[in-house]
């Protein structure tokens, strides 16, 4: 009986460097798309998409899109009403599409195009009695939206609108006996949402609520044999993981517990030769958020050629300087 | 693009009619078709399975985005005649079904629920198909958890929750590890074990579909965490009666573990294990010591070891166990009134940025960190049989042949001696103790890791060597 271990086996013609050029080719075609069934299939999340396009290729030092057409089309977003800025025009508002565009906006050292005071308003109704955020009016709590809720008033400055320690309790309530985090109190251990949670301690400089080794070996379990990092045991390896295991590792200073050579020969083995961008495995389709989680981590595992990151917010870290942000990071 | 609209139109609507006569459907799914050969509908109904073509999907989607998007605002602001809102539900079920991430258009539905447009039951009915295509949608689940509360306000209903719960399990079927469902599941008994008084009776039934369900997805840690979720839920009822688990469980383990003692009166093998308690708290507590030990002990040599030898290879056990591990430990402190929190102590050596290695590949150092047992635990019968019993364990899994599990074993092992509760001096003491007839088995190289893989190896070899 052959072994079962999920893993993916690397072929020898895998790309060994980065595709520098590709990647912005794929990048900026993407964000030249117009009317296609891809971005009507697409629109509920164009904000989040703009702010992987856009990061990936600041991260790569290539020359963003137009900044007035984007600071436009994310004025446009603002609902008048509540604040919140929604995926794309016409749609709901949400924390999640909020964050994308504060993100994007600092990029361009263009907050003061939006309504900021809105904004925090916004982001402050959503704070619910147990220190918990619903991710819009109707209710849905994650461990995500406090994630949300928390990065955006920090990039705009305003974390004193709202109850930081009944924040800081709620996602305490989400950690389990493994030291990972769920969406809520009772739910299983998952990479994107430890990501999640050990970012929002990390900006919340709380990271000492964390029992770091429990984690950090919980979170070493999770490199495979192709060197591949998963979000849960038995799962198969994935680019995007690889960003929210190594990020969260590099928060709490445990970094150097894996083995960092294997998990960049498995990330760069998920480019595109042809397309350029990432998969999140070798050989599947690349996209732009597989695309900015792959160069993010090549960035964190020290490639000199991408630009430094920042392990909170995915952000250049010369633009988290620049708002003289410094989110707490476990030596 | 005005032929387009009414052909879609005539889809919606044909979607939206069988829907609202028929109650039974059970499935929706997109059939792949490359193009619309034979000019005919692309809807496709039958037994109780609702089908769609996939050649029409572009046109809707275009079109329904179109509309609802057209009307978003209006609908918000009750700017649309009451005849104009009914005619949004069809677009609704059009574009939902195709695409079910898009919030906006769920926050649509929910506006129309609230304006009595839309029925409950009937939405709970809909997401339920939506859900039989699209499994992991997280929206979805979102939508039925609103809808949920709407109900409970009004009233309690155990049938709502049979309902959630298959509906969970569906979900869970057709997706692996489906996070959304399993957490939905989780969600519903918070909720409904608030509402409900009878909650001992459901985590009961609870336990028993887990036990059912682990063996037939082995590899899927989410069944595995649902069944430490009841665990810990079991453990915070405030009463449990005696009996609740039959009595032969506990002769299950007088037998694996060979205790010399018989299991005629309930407390006796309690004492024996866990010593006799003064503390009247713990006293008034012998039902619920009784039950969790009974269980817990059953699902580590039983559930976890049998499952390990019919099914090797697979992390999920090994993960299961360690919960066990920390659990029983937590129990064994609590019944001694000691403080206990789980806590791995890794003295790893130095590892510098020149090296890459994933350090639980490396030999762990855990020569001076071993773990403090105090007096109390250390003569506690349980803990002294738990020990023995994982190395025992360890040893017959690191002797087997293939090497997957070898690596579990080996990992396993790493992390119990990292743990704050095992000390390889005391388990040496152990082993001195006990009758040389137990001692048959174990040898005393216990504690030489292998190194896994030999590219780390070769790395370890050079910085040694350096
Ligand atoms: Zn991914």
């Amino acid at each position: 009986m052959g072994s079962i271990l999920k893993d993916v086996e690397l072929k020898e013609n895998i790309p060994t460097t980065i595709l520098f050029a590709k990647h912005i080719e794929f990048l900026i075609d993407y964000g030249q798309q117009k009317d296609t069934y891809e971005t009507v299939m697409t629109d509920y999340l164009k904000m989040s998409g703009m702010y992987w396009c856009l990061t990936a290729l600041e991260l790569i030092k290539a020359s963003p899109f137009p900044k007035n057409d984007v600071v436009e089309f994310i004025k446009s977003c603002q609902d008048p009403e509540c604040g919140g800025i929604s995926a794309s025009t016409n749609h709901d508002p949400h924390l999640l599409y909020t964050l994308s565009a504060v993100q994007i906006l600092c990029l361009y050292d263009s907050l003061d195009a939006i309504d900021v005071e809105a904004v925090t308003k916004y982001v402050a109704s959503l704070q619910q009695p147990d220190g918990s955020f619903a991710g819009d009016k109707w209710g849905e709590i994650d461990t995500r939206f406090s994630f949300c809720a928390i990065a955006t008033l920090s990039l705009i400055k305003k974390l004193d609108v709202i109850n930081v320690d009944k924040a800081v309790e709620f996602v305490k309530s989400c950690m389990n006996f493994d030291g990972g985090f769920g969406s809520r109190p009772q739910s299983e251990s998952h990479a994107g949402l430890i990501y999640c949670c050990i970012a929002f301690l990390s900006i919340t400089g709380r990271l000492d609520i964390v029992n770091r080794d429990n984690l950090a070996w919980w979170l070493c379990e999770r490199q495979l044999p192709s060197g591949g990092l998963n979000g849960r045991p038995e799962k198969l390896p994935d680019v995007c993981y690889s960003w929210w295991v190594l990020s969260s590792l590099a928060i709490l200073g445990r970094l150097h517990w894996i083995d960092k050579n294997a998990l960049k020969k498995y990330i760069l083995a998920c480019q595109d030769l042809e397309s350029g961008g990432f998969a999140d495995r070798p050989g599947d389709m690349p996209d732009p958020y597989h695309t900015l989680f792959g160069l993010a981590a090549l960035s964190l595992l020290g490639q000199e050629s991408i630009e430094k990151v920042n392990a909170a917010f995915c952000m250049p870290q010369s633009v988290i300087d620049r708002l003289q942000i410094q989110p707490q990071m476990l030596k | 693009m005005e032929e387009n609209s009414a052909m879609c139109e005539k889809i919606l609507r044909s979607l939206e009619n069988i829907l609202s006569t028929d109650e039974e459907i059970q499935e929706f799914t997109v059939i792949p078709t490359a193009e619309n050969k034979h000019n005919k509908s692309p809807v496709l109904y039958e037994q109780n399975c609702l089908g769609l073509e996939s050649w029409c999907r572009k046109y809707l989607l275009q079109y329904t985005h179109d509309v609802l998007l057209k009307n978003r605002k209006a609908l918000l602001r009750n700017q649309l005649s009451l005849e104009n809102m009914k005619n949004l539900n069809h677009i609704l079920i059009g574009a939902l079904l195709i695409q079910p991430n898009v919030t906006t258009f769920w926050n649509m539905k929910r506006e129309l629920v609230k304006s009595e447009i839309l029925d409950v039951e009937q939405e709970l009915y809909f997401s339920k198909l939506a859900l039989s295509q699209h499994s992991k949608c997280s929206e979805i689940f979102s939508y039925r958890k609103w809808l949920i509360n709407l109900l409970l306000f009004k009233e309690t209903y155990l049938r709502i929750l049979e309902n959630e719960l298959s509906v969970c399990e569906m979900a869970a079927e057709k997706s692996k590890n489906n996070y959304h469902s399993w957490n939905h599941r989780i969600w519903c008994l918070e909720k409904f074990s608030k509402q409900q008084s009878d909650i001992e009776s459901i985590v009961l039934s609870e336990l028993n579909f887990s036990i059912k369900w682990i063996p037939k997805h082995i590899s899927e840690n989410s069944g595995y965490y649902y069944r430490q979720i009841l665990l810990m839920n079991l453990n915070n009822l405030k009463s449990i009666s005696i009996n609740i688990f039959e009595n032969s469980n506990f002769d299950n383990i007088i037998e694996y573990f060979k205790l010399l003692i018989f299991n005629e009166e309930h407390y006796s093998t309690l004492h024996y294990l866990l010593g006799k308690s003064n503390n009247y708290s713990i006293i008034e507590s012998y039902p619920k010591y009784f039950n969790m030990l009974s269980i817990l002990l059953n699902d580590l040599i039983y559930i976890s070891a049998e499952l390990n030898y019919l099914y090797r290879d697979h992390e999920c056990l090994w993960n299961y166990r360690k919960f066990l591990m920390v659990y029983l430990m937590k129990m064994i402190h609590e019944y001694y009134g000691i403080e206990f929190t789980y806590n791995l102590q890794v003295k790893n050596p130095y590892v510098g940025d020149f090296m890459s290695v994933n350090i639980l590949n490396l030999d762990i150092d855990t020569s001076n960190v071993g773990a403090v047992i105090s007096k109390q635990i250390a003569s506690c019968e349980l803990y002294n049989i738990l020990i023995k019993h994982e190395i025992e364990f360890i040893r017959n899994n690191k002797n087997m042949t293939n090497s997957l599990q070898n690596n579990l074993a080996v990992m396993y092992f790493k992390w119990l001696k990292c743990t704050n509760f095992y000390n390889d001096e005391f388990y040496e003491q152990l082993l001195e103790n006990i009758e040389w007839g137990f001692r048959k088995g174990f040898d005393r190289s216990h504690d030489e890791f292998r190194i896994i893989y030999s590219e780390s190896e070769k790395i370890k070899r050079t910085v040694i060597s350096n």
